[in-house]
């Protein structure tokens, strides 16, 4: 186990770093700080965000007096996280399963992906829709969803330059990470294709559908515009 | 009832933003200077978080169906009741009928106008604050547009009858921004930012101020570019390869892969809201303890300058 860092970022915030070499090692132990955040809702006062092996934690409402023993429990949650072999199975999180239309106009870049790799569409699909995700963090705009479990084969780095729209709805996939646009934003990612599925709605509770340490697949409904 | 006659150039719904929601990718949001803000709420007697109107560079014209009291704070915007002369930083009392047309800030970008009963509009996910980039919150997401209607709540506390001092509403748009060190803070690349002279570009939002280097564009920090996204701030300045400095605001994304240099200390935070294309900034050292009592001053004054 490699060490863990915390470090204070603004007069009400904390962030816990992750010293691990391999990302699934150290977002899983940041996964297991906040489900011991969540049990230890008293000791520290505030919310929480998850990174990529990282945990920002706001402490909004904790007295200036109150800051140094909320730091000493949080490195000592942070000390007792436990990178759990991957994918973690934790308890209370929900598996989905998500249709996605790959190809077309909705995944403009699956032609692309597929030369640059060296595959035909079909293999892409057939490795993007096999895996098994996890995830990680939520983050980039309301109810984005990062994903690890991005086969290695998959691996890209982002568009050199971003699309200043893409639709609601795209599957996408960039560097280690697999995700999805809740809502058309600009974006950096390599679209593959296109789900129906609602990620984010602000008045449902809670407004996102997926969840730091969820699970998640997608299964091929088509492929450009052929029944998968 | 307001009635929306022009909206002026992008003019929101805000309270002092939403809490408790970062971990679903919201971000807090809220009044870009939650003193102002603060501010003239207490001025028409209203809660300090109740919902009010966030002005930015050109204000809106607005016919009050109901007679009102109104008071609007920050960057000495100008200003015509019923085509008289109006200042910021007092109350005014609208009769049934009058138009409110404020025009270009003077000394900021910004301004926050505060209706006594306060800005009905629903809570969403704990606030009335409009989420731009998420499309929901304040009137359906979105800024206002001319022909809208606002619903007013009623008034309920005592307004305040004097006027801001003129030194305390000066003091908002204050060029000089206290910096923390940030967790990937290089002490070359933060020596830099503390060194230079900044102007604001016109590609600024609630999103984030961008800062351009005076003179030039200096070295860009020697990890620029883009690591593991990690959580932000609102106040996280960071470095991106093109050499700008980038200072996150209340919409800014929950998470970020820049290189995080700095922390404004959160006393400074509400300044950025003043910075209008072109202006100069300035970056200052500042240590945690420094910050924490610029930030009792700063609660201070505000007491101080409510009270006369």
């Amino acid at each position: 186990m490699s060490g863990v860092e915390v470090v204070r970022v603004a007069e009400r915030a904390l962030l816990v770093r992750f010293g691990e070499t391999e990302l699934e090692a150290a977002v899983a132990r940041a996964l297991d700080l906040v489900e011991r955040l969540a049990e230890a809702k008293a000791a520290v006062k505030g919310e929480w965000v998850l990174g990529a092996g990282n945990v920002l934690v706001v402490l909004d409402g904790t007295e200036r007096e109150e800051l140094a023993r909320a730091g000493a429990r949080l490195a000592d949650l942070a000390a007792a996280t436990s990178e759990a072999p991957w994918p973690p199975r934790l308890a209370r999180h929900a598996a989905h399963e998500i249709p996605v239309d790959y190809g077309g106009a909705a995944g403009a870049d699956l032609g692309e992906v597929a030369s640059r790799l060296g595959r035909s569409r079909e293999e892409v699909v057939a490795l993007h829709a096999g895996a098994d995700y996890v995830v990680a963090f939520v983050g980039f705009s309301p109810g984005f969803p990062y994903l690890l479990g991005l086969p290695r084969e998959l691996e890209l780095p982002r568009r050199t330059s971003p699309r200043p729209r893409v639709a609601a709805g795209s599957v996408a996939i960039a560097g280690r990470f697999a995700g999805i646009y809740p809502s058309a934003t600009p974006g950096g990612w390599h679209l593959l294709g296109r789900t129906e599925v609602g990620l984010f709605e602000p008045r449902r509770t809670p407004p996102q559908r997926l969840a730091p340490g969820d699970r998640v697949r997608f299964v091929a409904r088509s492929i450009d515009g052929r029944p998968a | 009832m307001i009635v929306v006659l022009h909206p002026g150039l992008q003019t929101t719904v805000q309270d002092l933003g939403r809490r408790g929601w970062r971990a679903a990718g919201v971000p807090s949001g809220g009044a870009m200077d939650p003193w102002a803000a603060r501010a003239a709420n207490r001025l028409v007697g209203n809660a300090e978080d109740a919902a009010l109107l966030e002005i930015t560079l050109t204000g809106p014209a607005l016919r009050f169906r109901r007679a009102a009291r109104v008071a609007w704070v920050g960057g000495d915007f100008e200003a015509a009741i019923d085509g008289a002369t109006a200042a910021e930083g007092r109350t005014h009392r609208l009769a049934e009928g009058a138009t409110l047309e404020l025009g270009r800030g003077r000394r900021g970008a910004r301004a926050w106008l505060a209706v006594a009963g306060g800005v009905e509009v629903p809570e969403i996910l704990g606030s009335r604050s409009t989420d731009l980039a998420g499309g929901f919150g304040g009137l359906d997401g979105r800024a206002l547009a001319a022909g809208d209607r606002l619903t007013v709540g009623a008034p309920s506390g005592e307004p305040i009858r004097r006027a801001l001092a003129a030194e305390w509403l000066a003091s908002l748009a204050a060029r000089r921004l206290r910096l923390l060190p940030g967790p990937d803070v290089e002490p070359v690349a933060f020596e830099a930012l503390v060194a230079s002279e900044w102007l604001a570009s016109a590609r600024s939002d609630r999103r984030g101020v961008r800062f351009e280097r005076r003179g030039g564009s200096g070295a860009a920090p020697e990890r620029a570019g883009e690591r593991l996204s990690q959580g932000t701030l609102p106040g996280a300045v960071q470095a991106p390869p093109s050499g700008e400095a980038i200072v996150l605001g209340p919409d800014a994304p929950v998470t970020g892969g820049y290189p995080w240099l700095g922390q404004v200390a959160a006393a400074d935070l509400g300044r950025l809201a003043h910075f209008a294309p072109g202006a100069w900034a300035r970056f200052e050292a500042t240590s945690f303890d420094e910050a924490e009592a610029a930030l009792a001053a700063r609660e201070r004054g505000l007491a101080e300058a409510l009270r006369g």
